[in-house]
């Protein structure tokens, strides 16, 4: 499988060495967050040392989860949430010399094209939305709208472990892995990172949740949109038969344990065996959705006719579950249509049609349903894709990749609502005002969920590496 | 300030915590005070006064002004024309405190610095104003080992030390470690049973366990000690020796089958590597054979396989290419420096401990190695490039083949070479002028089509030829070009050309220009007699599949920020012993397992632990997890299912149902659940579609290098345990066998129990497994009974850890 589909539980250990430290530092605060790794491998003989355990954050935080509603491909900028009237104006000529076409996939001409969609203002706010999204148009006032994005990679894969790992090569942690290591999870039960197909993956395969090289608990768990969501979870045994099997595990554990001697892997070892036998029960009892009221499940759209909107719906009110439960960060990979994924080098207006209506409401719902629960405020939803696309024309009516300047939304988790933050230039190449790097999104991020980005950090191969790689800052003007 | 990106704080220090510091992370223990200091010092201080200060307060300042330098310790306590500049202990009084604080002196001239900068360093001026002692300073780093560095320092032949218990050295390793527990007042533990060493050894050496009739009878004293002795050379011998020695060596050059990103290509033949370690190891290659094989195997003598035909040497070349590749990059040219920078990046660790590329932006802030270094490396890089070549020579290829056979054969070859040529045009259409100079086309860049075509033309080539003809990727020497170290970080903007050359520090001879790619010159810089890391290196690595941490236990990074050696002079010895023994991997290993050191049982004495919990000095055997494929090679040995067969192409892996990719046709062909019983080093290593069974069990990524893996203790391996279907077929398997075998239920129960323990159960515990076969109404036992048996087997703490 993409493959890395089994539970990531930061399993809480018998913490020796942490008590002896909290002991220690009795007088000096809380024990800080566990921003160190034992640099390449945990210590083979000692456990106790492992970095597993949830810490504390560095400030308050605001957020306690994170749902991020990755958009595999990459959404027009230019046609949904940054509308630019210029380009209507320009349709069909040349961008002006001025403006900078750096190389793309395809090097496209430079020839101008509008946008196929109507925008119109929605809201208090008066933010203007695209046609495609009329579900989201109505919850605009919740959305803190990022103009101005940027990071300069062209290629899917690349992007995408750029947008989740802040490196442009494979094989670093990604944000959920970094965010399970920095805080672990709040639910005993269920994996702190928890990964939402919906039948189709991202472009930079398992590694997009991959933990790169920190501990492999850290990954997250891919649950599959299928009947039996993830490998191993349902017990395989009749339980009387389990139940037998468990109690001579134990009975000859204990026998050996003479043996074996005293090693608090040992004891974790046995923990695991519990906490494996609850989730046996925790985890189809989260993923059947049936409890669920008729007016929930028709509010995400999962009575739709269109299937995608009925599946990504479903996949939201699980998101809602799972963050409802303590599990730290959700993913979800926006669903297969009828078209490809939001990469439309062509038929833009059809294909970005197809992937805005298989998302829409229940996106919106989402919102809607996390500010009623009284989730949203520390939930921090995240909507948006690798890269964006160019103002010019690819062939008749497609666009190429654009990652100088594009658009993302946040909503929820003391991000300031109904806002549009920064700019791109008036065709929607470049960002000009207010630029956030990736990495500035990301630190923005961290510091809500309580993280410093510059301390979270772990140590390998020599160096110490965190999300933010060397840089990164803090947007204040994106937070309330 | 932005703080340092490289290092780090990583302990979790007393001292720290007492100073109010919120840093936090793992050993407290047996770290002294000082290396806590030390870091922060790097960290926070040195990093600022060398971007704020040295310009005009250190060695290279020109000119130096008001005679004050701040690159070495004696230059602050004796400050400048003012007078001392730093008061240890008294933040207030120090003249360079009140110059940050911009309180009369205003200091750095472009503005004051953060708050957060200036308060560290009233801590640190408040804690002694600690800065180590080679950290006089430097300007350039190859001043920093002025001191010198452990791990630079050349290789010294130290004597045993003489101990109390001599009774106890079997060998000069013994000497070595009862010396220091000798010191500590620490007894060693006492020698394990022999059935204990038995499975250590097996799993330690082939990573399998014993079979249950290789369990000896208790031979006493001296005639015990000989059979083991016996049983080590017969292990030792054996080739699933090289296929354990292999596959600890693939994770540190992060071994793959496949490219990566959106397609995920794969990388055909590049398993020749894989069976080239194995086959190296178990014919105990000279590791400096070895290493001039792997960075220079297209360049040296060739070395015949047994059939005097296939030339070997250049396989091991196939460790360059193992980074990932994205077929159509939009920026070629930052995709073949970061595939540059990968190989620098394993050549550092693998073979130097060093982490040289934490160069390539800077200088290191650590180690001696010069930004400089980095890009004379990076030009003998850049002067190699992939190519998937023949292993035999044309005239072999044909040999012994009929006329049409020949025909065939030409034809094919043929064939290859002109979608070769037509895809390579291509591909250099779409590039610019530019970039046609510098980057080579590789089979990668093909993309998946034309890719998938070769791949097919070369399997009927090799079909054709009964497979004599052998290819495998490796490296070639293209025109050479040395690299400029670039102006802005990124090779955007090129500056001063660099010669390319070994590291300066290791090799600071002038030398006269490399002929070709330079990667023979650097090989033999590696096996030179001075060199103090390689043999240092290597026989760390033997040490630590022994005792589960190598005697550095930070095996990729013997530079400032690794671990400082528990036992230097054991390294050194064990190092030059290496050498001495015309570098014998297989002489090391004998020398480590006939020790008393390593046949110490894992159950240390109570006073040993409370005055060395972390068990540094080494008076017990620590308890060792089996790792990924120890556990899965076990269950499939126990459960009589293991393929003993050696070598070959790899088996896709099981992919579950509950596979995702960007696309459906991008989800690989699954293989067989049990993997067709071959060991789990044949299972094909792709990097989007990772074995779920053994990445639960911490199987590494192969984004990086990795020493040392990381070993997690979590749900989903008892879940994979008990739920998998790959263990619960195995003990199906298992128990089918174990209920059509005569006997009574208790001898097949104690025979079980032997397989899957490699030890005699007690009379309760055979009791214990009994009762998983009781059915009601005393009706007699089931396949499936007997197969819970075998499960539990599997399940039990005992058969993942090795005493």
């Amino acid at each position: 499988m993409y493959a890395k589909s089994h539970f990531a539980l930061s399993d809480r250990l018998p913490c020796s060495r942490r008590q002896m430290l909290a002991g220690l530092s009795g007088g000096f605060g809380v024990l800080p967050l566990a921003v160190a790794g034992t640099g390449t491998s945990s210590i083979a003989d000692s456990a106790s040392r492992s970095p597993l355990a949830p810490g504390e954050p560095h400030h308050r935080p605001v957020a306690r989860s994170i749902i991020y509603l990755y958009m595999e491909g990459g959404p027009s900028q230019i046609d949904t949430f940054d509308p630019k009237p210029k380009l209507a104006e320009l349709h069909g000529r040349d961008l002006p010399h001025a403006t900078r076409t750096p190389n793309t996939v395809f090097n496209i001409g430079r020839k101008v094209m509008r946008s196929p969609f109507r925008f119109a203002r929605h809201g208090e706010s008066g933010i203007a939305v695209s046609e495609i999204f009329p579900h989201v148009a109505r919850v605009v006032d919740q959305l803190c709208v990022v103009r101005s994005l940027h990071h300069g990679i062209s290629n899917h894969s690349s992007a995408c472990y750029m947008s989740h790992t802040g490196h442009m090569r494979a094989g670093k942690p990604c944000m959920g892995a970094w965010l399970t290591y920095g805080l672990g999870c709040e639910t005993q039960d269920l994996p702190g990172f928890v990964v939402l197909d919906c039948g189709q993956g991202p472009s930079g395969g398992a590694p997009t949740w991959g933990s790169g090289f920190l501990p492999a608990s850290f990954q997250g768990t891919l649950f599959t949109h299928r009947r039996q969501p993830v490998d191993n979870v349902r017990a395989a045994d009749p339980s009387d038969r389990q139940q037998r099997k468990l109690e001579t595990i134990e009975r000859l554990n204990r026998r050996a344990a003479s043996l074996l001697g005293t090693d608090s892997r040992l004891d974790a070892r046995m923990a695991t065996y519990e906490r494996a036998f609850r989730m046996q029960t925790s985890v189809p009892e989260l993923t059947s959705l049936s409890g669920e009221s008729a007016q929930v499940q028709t509010l995400y759209g999962m009575r739709s006719r269109n299937p995608q909107t009925a599946l990504f719906g479903s996949r939201c009110l699980l998101a809602r579950r799972l963050v409802e439960r303590g599990v730290r960060f959700v993913e979800l990979f926006s669903p297969r249509v009828k078209a490809d994924r939001w990469d439309q080098h062509g038929n833009l207006p059809a294909g970005h049609r197809l992937n805005a209506a298989a998302v829409d409401q229940p996106i919106a719902a989402l919102i809607r349903d996390l500010k009623a629960r009284g989730l949203l405020d520390q939930t921090i939803v995240l909507w948006g894709g690798e890269f964006g696309r160019t103002p010019n024309a690819q062939g008749k009516n497609g666009r190429d990749h654009n990652p100088y300047g594009y658009t993302v939304w946040v909503a929820g988790g003391g991000f300031r609502p109904g806002i549009c933050y920064g700019a791109t230039d008036e065709f929607g190449y470049h960002a000009v005002e207010d630029r956030v790097h990736l990495h500035d999104l990301h630190a923005t991020i961290l510091h809500q969920l309580g993280i410093d980005h510059q301390r979270l950090t772990y140590r390998f191969g020599g160096r110490d590496f965190r999300l933010t790689d060397v840089s990164g800052e803090v947007v204040s003007g994106l937070l309330a | 300030m932005n703080p340092l990106p490289c290092p780090g704080l990583r302990w979790a220090a007393i001292v720290l915590l007492a100073w109010g510091w919120t840093v936090c992370g793992g050993a407290a223990d047996d770290i002294p005070a000082d290396a806590v200091r030390r870091e922060f010092f790097e960290k926070r201080i040195r990093p600022v006064l060398a971007r704020h200060c040295y310009k005009c307060h250190s060695a290279a300042a020109q000119p130096l002004k008001a005679g004050l330098r701040l690159d070495r310790r004696s230059g602050w306590q004796r400050g400048g024309k003012r007078g001392s500049a730093v008061h240890p202990g008294d933040p207030n009084r120090s003249l360079l405190l009140q110059a940050l604080r911009q309180n009369g002196l205003q200091m750095p001239p472009a503005g004051r610095l953060p708050r957060k900068v200036i308060q560290d360093f009233e801590t640190w001026i408040a804690h002694g104003a600690y800065a180590p002692a080679e950290a006089a300073g430097r300007t350039a780093p190859a001043e920093a080992s002025a001191d010198g560095h452990w791990s630079l320092q050349p290789l010294k032949r130290p004597n045993p030390p003489h101990v109390v218990r001599s009774a106890w050295v079997r060998n000069p390793i013994d000497a070595f470690v009862l010396a220091r527990l000798e010191a500590a007042g620490i007894e060693p533990a006492r020698r394990a049973e022999p059935e204990i060493l038995i499975r250590r050894a097996h799993l330690r050496l082939w990573g399998l366990p014993p079979a249950p009739d290789s369990l000896p009878d208790r031979l006493p004293g001296h005639a015990g000690q000989l059979a083991f002795e016996r049983l080590v050379d017969r292990l030792l011998a054996s080739p699933h020796y090289g296929e354990r020695q292999a596959r600890q060596w693939m994770d540190v050059v992060r071994y793959s089958e496949t490219a990566g990103h959106v397609q995920d290509l794969p990388r055909p033949n590049a398993w020749r590597y894989r069976d080239w370690l194995i086959d190296a190891f178990n014919q105990d290659l000279p590791y400096d054979r070895f290493i001039l094989e792997h960075v220079a195997g297209d360049l040296i003598t060739p070395r015949f396989d047994a059939s005097g035909r296939r030339n070997l040497s250049p396989v091991a070349t196939g460790w360059m290419w193992f980074s990932e590749m994205h077929f159509r990059p939009v920026d070629p040219a930052q995709q073949r420096a970061d595939q540059v920078d990968a190989q620098i990046d394993v050549f550092g660790k693998a073979f130097q401990g060093l982490t040289i590329a934490c160069a390539r932006c800077h200088e290191h802030k650590f180690d001696p190695i010069t930004q400089a270094d980095y890009f004379a490396l990076a030009g003998v890089f850049r002067s190699t490039i992939e190519e998937n070549r023949y292993l035999v020579s044309s005239a072999d290829l044909t040999r012994g083949s009929t006329r049409a056979q020949r025909n065939a054969i030409a034809g094919k070859q043929q064939a290859i070479a002109q979608l070769i040529r037509e895809q390579t045009a291509v591909v250099r259409r779409r590039q610019s002028h530019k970039t046609r100079e510098l980057l080579p086309v590789t089979e990668i860049n093909f993309g998946p089509g034309p890719h998938a075509r070769l791949v097919d033309l070369r399997t009927e080539l090799a079909r054709l030829s009964a497979d004599s003809v052998w290819w495998a990727p490796v490296a070639r020497d293209w025109s050479p070009r040395d690299a400029r170290l670039p102006a802005d970080g990124h090779g955007n903007q090129p500056g001063r050309r660099v010669p390319r050359a070994f590291l300066s520090r290791l090799a600071p001879e002038r030398i006269p220009p490399l002929v070709g790619s330079g990667r023979l010159y650097l090989a033999r810089q590696l096996v030179s007699q001075r060199n103090p890391l390689t043999a240092r290196v290597m026989v760390n690595r033997l040490w630590q599949r022994h005792f589960g941490r190598g005697l550095v236990a930070t095996p990729n990074n013997l530079g400032r920020l690794g671990e400082r050696p528990s036992h230097p002079d054991l390294l050194d010895w064990l190092a030059s012993e290496l050498i001495r023994r015309d570098w014998s991997l297989k002489q090391i290993e004998r020398l480590i397992l006939q020790s008393s050191t390593w046949a110490q049982s894992s159950r240390g004495g109570s006073l040993a632990r409370i005055r060395d919990p972390e068990n540094q000095r080494l008076h017990h055997m620590p308890l060792l997890r089996l790792d990924a494929e120890q556990l899965r090679d076990s269950i499939l040995t126990v459960s009589g299912s293991l393929k003993p067969q050696l070598y070959g192409r790899g088996v896709a892996p099981f992919v579950s149902a509950n596979a995702t990719a960007n696309k459906p046709g991008n989800i690989p062909q699954s293989g067989p659940l049990d993997g067709a019983g071959r060991r789990t080093l044949y299972l094909t290593v792709r990097r989007n579609f990772v074995t779920p069974f053994v990445n639960v069990f911490d199987f590494p990524d192969q984004g990086e290098s990795v020493g040392r893996r990381n070993e997690t203790t979590v749900a989903p391996q008892a879940l994979s345990l008990l739920n998998g279907a790959f263990v619960r077929q195995q003990a199906r398997l298992w128990g089918n066998r174990m209920a059509a075998r005569p006997g009574s239920q208790r001898t097949r129960l104690t025979l079980m129990f032997r397989t899957a323990l490699a030890r005699r159960p007690t009379g309760l515990e055979v009791d214990d497994l009994a009762r998983l076969l009781d059915e009601p109404n005393g009706a007699s036992a089931t396949p499936a009974d007997w197969a819970d048996v075998a499960h539990v087997l599997f399940n039990l703490s005992e058969f993942l850890y090795v005493r």
